[in-house]
């Protein structure tokens, strides 16, 4: 005779029970007086594990909770072993298992889509219109002082001597600007700096500021363009400061990254796959607000009486780096990478441009391009 | 074979009844966790955590959870954990809905705040914040404890914790503002009724947990901790501008306050277990502070070394053998060849990060929790454990799903 502990579930104190192996299952019986407690299928008896258990073994009827049968007995673990052949079978799924996490798993994933794909973009547009332009005016300083550092330390100059000040170039820039306010008379005042050094490359900052960069000039200049591919770049940087782009990516990286840390939660090296993930978000946020910029300039131009048709060539020339001469093929390769960094042009860009070409006239007198092109000589 | 039966009614002899009844001894909390299978157990969970970009996690803390509370015996028998993956999974989504429109607020608005440069504002809003986030992270605190109470069973018998977080959660942050305004002298005070809440709503089946602990029990150790701290800011601020001194110092400071505050929360455990009854029965502990400071330190410092070579190698590997940036090619601009070798070095220099982080977090859980659990729980005791036979299982309501708040606010390390 052998005995065995049996947890009921109901009480704490586990009986003491004798087992007998049947034909079809195992009867647990009090070992006082032999009356019938329960009776297991051997078919749905399971073991628990439990690491170092010893010569233990401890059964259930199925899983999950319930009550506990605690063999001691050598023969009777024996005979558990040799009778319940599913005594290791993991939890099976129950039928409809999947549709917990179908439901959960597609909310999930649709509320992940319409946040990034919806909610982000027209609440980061709503939000932008609250932000007041004192405030956006200062982060603009902010930004433009910290790029002035940045291209210093490169070019090897003082901060001061990194803005160009040729007075005719910046009244050049000034009539092209009173130009594009009478062809738009929704634009406002914009403070548009040239900076001297060999990057090709145009920025839209907060607070209605715009940096142009003198390689830009030069690039035009080595392609033997009059103004308009560099004017036209001018329009697709008003077209972001106009639409408050810089702010509206604001809000968006701080919503986008705030939620890819909360999916995240502390897996070990989660800043790592939220930081990555946040530019590939960033990236396509961005791909957006260039389309809407180019088209913006397409209009400015076309309004203005501008013919584009230099700013295709322009684009050309920066993704495909003709107008280089062979010394200098480490510098194009340079101005080709930056100008991609922020305005990823595609084929379906120039093609936009390329499709209005033709129409209009040069948009600066010959005197006012070359003013502007020698805006940083001194 | 023992094909046994009793049908025939035959009395148990009492050599059979003890046979079967000797294993319970109801002074005896064993641990059989082991430290090879838990490291193993992590590593491979924190890759595929990784790898499913953080999905794994709830299948994971659920495994290594089933693992630990298994490896506790009390007389005889085993914890159980009986929380699903799913559980979590769902706790988790709800903790996001609420957590996503906040934490995005909350950047938005102090974005303004840093550049607008209204400080005295910004300070007011990260105030009004901080004390928003403090409750919800006690909030979650006590939803996680109640969520593990309530899938954890011995002997088939549930425990339960009952009352309301919300008022845990609001008391707690009172007492934070009397711990602030004491100048940290009200925190024995603080611990001690977070302590004796928790363990007063506590339940094993019918049968509930009490503690009569309070903070002047603790106080007496917590004022050495107190001066130690006040001294050390003290001496390091008086030594400051003396070079090598200073950082040695600094250093030694930092390590003995640390100490002496794990030997501080380790006698705040003594005390508070010392002064818990479950039923009518006392429950005490004694164990060697020792082996967990030995612990503490050789985790530390494991995770650190490991966490420093992967990441040296990496480093080294990536500067050297890879790419080589300088300030005279980014005038110049970066070649279509150093972008590619640069993505190239980024390709494995990244996952080295991650795989040293990995790591070392393995090596920290498999060194410290274990010593932990293998000091302090043998040396539990229930002193009348008799008073145990009569509990009966628990009809109280359980939560439909896990710790969600816990799970995004990082409460917790499993």
């Amino acid at each position: 005779m052998s005995f065995a502990r049996y947890q009921d579930g109901e009480r704490l104190e586990p009986h003491i029970v004798s087992v007998v192996w049947s034909h079809h299952g195992l009867s647990i019986q009090t070992a006082q007086s032999g009356s019938l407690l329960t009776f297991w299928p051997y078919a749905d008896i399971r073991e628990i594990s439990a690491p170092g258990g010893g010569e233990e073994l401890r059964l259930s009827l199925g899983h999950g909770q319930g009550p506990r049968l605690i063999l001691s007995n050598p023969s009777d673990c024996i005979e558990a072993r040799r009778r319940c052949s599913e005594l290791k079978e993991k939890q099976g799924l129950e039928p409809g298992w999947w549709k917990g996490y179908a439901v959960w798993g597609s909310g999930a994933i649709l509320s992940v889509v319409i946040i990034f794909q919806l909610i982000i973009p027209t609440l980061s547009t709503q939000l932008v219109v609250f932000i007041p332009m004192s405030w956006e005016q200062k982060l603009g300083s902010q930004v433009e002082e910290s790029i002035l550092y940045g291209l210093s330390k490169i070019e090897d100059k003082d901060e001061a001597s990194m803005i160009c000040k040729g007075t005719e170039g910046q009244q050049a820039l000034e009539r092209l600007i009173a130009q594009f306010k009478s062809a738009d008379p929704d634009l406002d005042q914009y403070q548009i700096k040239v900076i001297d050094t060999d990057m090709a490359n145009a920025f839209a900052l907060p607070g209605k500021r715009i940096l142009i960069l003198r390689g830009l000039l030069d690039k035009a200049v080595k392609l033997k363009q009059g103004p308009n591919g560099v004017v036209g770049v001018l329009a697709h940087e008003i077209g972001h400061v106009k639409e408050r782009h810089a702010m509206v990516n604001l809000i968006q990286q701080t919503a986008s990254s705030a939620i890819l840390g909360l999916v995240l939660g502390d897996v070990t090296g989660g800043a790592i796959i939220v930081g990555s993930g946040e530019m590939a978000l960033n990236a396509a946020y961005s791909r957006d607000k260039e389309r809407a910029a180019d088209t913006y300039a397409l209009e400015l131009m076309n309004k203005a009486a501008f013919d584009p048709t230099e700013l295709a060539e322009l684009l050309d020339a920066l993704t495909n780096g003709e107008g280089s001469d062979e010394n200098n093929e480490d510098q194009l390769h340079g101005e080709t990478t930056a100008w991609f960094s922020s305005h990823p042009a595609t084929l379906e860009r120039s093609k936009l441009i390329e499709a209005q070409s033709g129409i209009g006239t040069d948009a600066m007198r010959t005197s006012e391009w070359k003013s502007l092109t020698a805006i940083c000589d001194r | 074979m023992a094909i046994t039966s009793t049908m025939d009614g035959a009395a148990l002899s009492s050599e059979d009844a003890n046979s079967a009844n000797d294993q319970p001894d109801y002074s005896q909390f064993k641990v059989h966790v082991k430290r090879k299978t838990l490291f193993w157990m992590l590593l491979k969970y924190g890759f595929l955590s990784i790898i499913t970009l953080g999905i794994y996690r709830f299948w994971a803390k659920t495994k290594i959870r089933c693992y630990l509370w298994s490896s506790v015996e009390f007389s005889g028998d085993r914890f159980e954990y009986h929380g699903t993956a799913k559980e979590l999974f769902i706790g988790f989504l709800i903790a996001f809905v609420v957590l996503v429109p906040l934490s995005t607020v909350n950047n938005a608005i102090t974005n303004m705040l840093v550049v607008d440069g209204s400080e005295a504002l910004l300070g007011v809003y990260t105030a009004a914040f901080s004390l928003t986030m403090l409750v919800l992270f006690q909030f979650a605190i006590y939803r996680m404890r109640r969520y593990q109470l309530t899938r954890t069973s011995w002997r088939s018998i549930r425990f339960n914790l009952t009352g309301s977080s919300f008022r845990f959660a609001r008391i707690s942050t009172q007492w934070l503002f009397v711990v602030l305004f004491t100048g940290g002298l009200a925190y024995p005070a603080y611990l001690a009724w977070q302590n004796r809440t928790m363990i007063n709503n506590a339940q094993i089946g019918n049968a509930s947990f009490r503690s009569n602990i309070s903070g002047s029990l603790l106080f007496k150790r917590f004022i050495g901790l107190y001066a130690l701290i006040v001294g050390s800011v003290i001496l390091v601020a008086l030594t400051q501008n003396m070079g090598l001194v200073s950082s040695f110092i600094s250093f030694f400071c930092i390590v003995s306050t640390l100490i002496a505050f794990i030997l501080f929360r380790l006698s705040v455990v003594k005390t508070t277990v010392n002064s818990m009854m479950v039923s009518s029965s006392n429950i005490s502990v004694s164990f060697s502070n020792r082996p967990i400071i030995i612990s503490w330190l050789l985790s530390i410092l494991s995770s650190l070394i490991i966490y420093t070579v992967i990441f040296s190698a990496a480093l080294g590997l990536f500067l050297s053998a890879n790419y080589q940036l300088n300030l005279e090619q980014l005038t110049d601009g970066i070649s279509q060849e150093d972008l590619v070798s640069l993505a190239v070095g980024l390709g494995y220099f990244i996952p080295a990060l991650i795989l040293a982080a990995l790591l070392a977090r393995t090596v920290y859980l498999t060194l410290l929790p274990v010593t932990l659990m293998r000091t302090i729980i043998p040396g539990l005791k229930i002193e009348s454990p008799e008073e145990l036979k009569e509990i009966v299982q628990n009809s109280g309501e359980v939560p439909t799903h896990g710790e969600g708040f816990a799970d995004a606010l990082d409460v917790g390390a499993f």
